[in-house]
């Protein structure tokens, strides 16, 4: 039997993202929320980090970091309208970075569960350098086993890379789904 | 918070994290809701200078995507000798009746800006929306003589990607001014950006900056643009850097175009360095400029009919020893491989 759940409407699922594309913020640091609802950054309290991130005009964020004490995580979160997947072939999103060193990030999807969480990584690693670059990727819940049909809450997360400096610029982040 | 958090049982733990979700989404939708239209910006006063030689279809092209772009006060079309003549409205129309060479169609261009600050574009370029946030990035900036941005390639836009070249990016990365919508490049790094291609339309000029220190392109007829790149930095107070992909730059083959000639128009570019040995005042930067003609005569011998090569090969020897000979004990100093590199092609 097909099923009847509408399907998440995308523009709520990029909401916070648009939102803080679309108005300048100096910034701040990583105990300063972002002004938008919905996006987090976040580290290791263990770490001993300085973070400064700032939203300039027409872009998401950009993201400058030394680390004294390398933490476990360095991550920026968004949370998703997404409890439900039945319906979703899968789960996709289009990032355009740049970064000076390059690095490296990964994308995950983080459900939540009876136990906790469980989280359940994008294929490739988003690699970024000082020439802008765009990166694509999409997460096809049959080949996801462990991705919960349903879950009581999830969030997107990037992680940064937490034991190094940063110099990140995040140019546009949108995710997107796919119907069945 | 963390310790509270281990004393608590885990299904307390686990209802207030869904709590906490439902109140984001909830505040989430409730923004999503109240927003509106993104309120118009203040933003520079620009003046677009397009010099154009038979070139209607992409001036169209770019007059076009100018207008709607809505950030240009004044547009200002040089029509260096074509034919049959430009015709464009709503412009400031000049028009050489026989070409003179973008040079002079760039300053005649400028001589007309009736706003206080200019792009030179290339009929056959186009800008891109970041320049609109450029624009009202740097119309809440101080006072600067310049600002230069990075560009697209279509030779690497053909491959796929989407910014300037390698080497442009590498002398950006090395002066640490690679990621920033907008910052002030220290005088330190101005040799290292001087080194970047010399292009006339990768940067936002102040127009009285120009004027007051009558620094234009040179009349040659090719390479006219490294005299106005080169005089900038010599003459510059205040220079900003913005990472913003401001303009999208067209190299297509064919021989017709400037950058494709291969004719002993080439050995102008002597001509177009002449200036640059007086007003160059800083040891760093007189540096920069060497090695950069040295890399520019790798390419042009590339480019050149080898038919020309002696002479050209002549002129550098006669630059490099003669024309700048008083700079050497500073080169010496500052950049022995550099000396080497001079004295080797004695």
């Amino acid at each position: 039997m097909a099923h009847r759940m509408p399907l998440p409407d995308p523009a709520l699922l990029n909401a916070p993202l648009r939102a803080l594309t679309a108005a300048p913020a100096a910034g701040g640091g990583l105990g300063d929320a972002l002004p938008v609802a919905g996006l987090r950054l976040m580290a290791d309290p263990a770490a001993d980090m300085a973070v400064r991130w700032s939203s300039p005009r027409g872009r998401l964020i950009e993201i400058a970091s030394t680390v004294t004490v390398p933490g476990q995580w360095f991550t920026l979160r968004l949370t998703l309208d997404l409890p439900d997947l039945r319906g979703l072939a899968g789960l996709g999103f289009w990032l355009r970075s740049a970064a000076a060193p390059a690095l490296t990030m990964q994308a995950c999807l983080r459900s939540g569960t009876a136990g906790g969480h469980v989280d359940c990584l994008f294929e490739r690693h988003v690699l970024s350098h000082a020439a802008q670059s765009d990166h694509h990727a999409l997460m096809l819940a049959d080949c996801t086993p462990d991705l919960p049909p349903r879950a009581p809450w999830r969030e997107f997360l990037l992680f940064l890379p937490p034991a190094r400096p940063v110099t990140l610029a995040l140019h546009d982040l949108r995710l997107f789904t796919v119907p069945a | 918070m963390s310790r509270l958090r281990r004393m608590m049982p885990r299904v307390l733990v686990r209802r207030i994290r869904q709590m906490q979700h439902r109140a984001q989404i909830r505040a989430i939708r409730r923004a999503h809701a109240a927003a509106g239209p993104a309120a118009p910006g203040v933003t520079l006063p620009l003046a677009l200078v397009v010099p154009v030689h038979d070139d209607a279809d992409r001036l169209a092209r770019l007059l076009d995507r100018a207008r709607a772009m809505g950030v240009f006060a004044q547009i200002v079309v040089v029509d260096d000798g074509s034919v049959p003549p430009v015709s464009a409205t709503g412009v400031t129309l000049i028009r050489h009746e026989t070409p003179r060479g973008p040079g002079p169609a760039r300053n005649a261009g400028l001589a007309a800006v009736t706003v206080p600050h200019l792009l030179f574009i290339d009929s056959d370029d186009l800008p891109t929306a970041e320049l609109t946030a450029l624009l009202a990035d740097l119309a809440a900036a101080p006072a600067f003589d310049f600002c230069l941005f990075k560009h697209a390639d279509s030779r690497f836009s053909n491959a796929g990607h989407w910014g300037q070249p390698d080497w442009d990016e590498a002398l950006w990365q090395q002066a640490g001014l690679a990621i920033g919508t907008l910052q002030e490049a220290p005088r330190a790094a101005w040799p290292l950006l001087a080194q970047t291609a010399n292009y006339p339309w990768n940067k936002i000029y102040r127009t009285a900056f120009l004027r007051d220190h009558a620094i234009g392109c040179a009349d040659t007829p090719v390479h006219e643009d490294i005299t106005l790149h080169w005089l900038g930095f010599a003459h510059a107070a205040r220079v900003l850097t913005s990472d913003r992909v401001c303009l999208w730059h067209a190299i297509a083959p064919g021989a017709g175009r400037q950058t494709n000639r291969r004719g002993s128009e080439r050995l102008a570019v002597f001509d177009a360095l002449d200036p640059l040995v007086d007003a160059l005042k800083d040891a760093d930067l007189r540096c920069a400029l060497v090695a950069f003609v040295l890399g520019l005569a790798d390419w042009i011998r590339d480019t050149l009919d080898a038919r020309h090569h002696a002479a050209f090969d002549a002129r550098l020897r006669d630059w490099l020893t003669g024309r700048i000979a008083g700079w050497h004990a500073d080169i010496a100093a500052r950049d022995p491989d550099l000396a080497h590199r001079i004295a080797s092609l004695r």
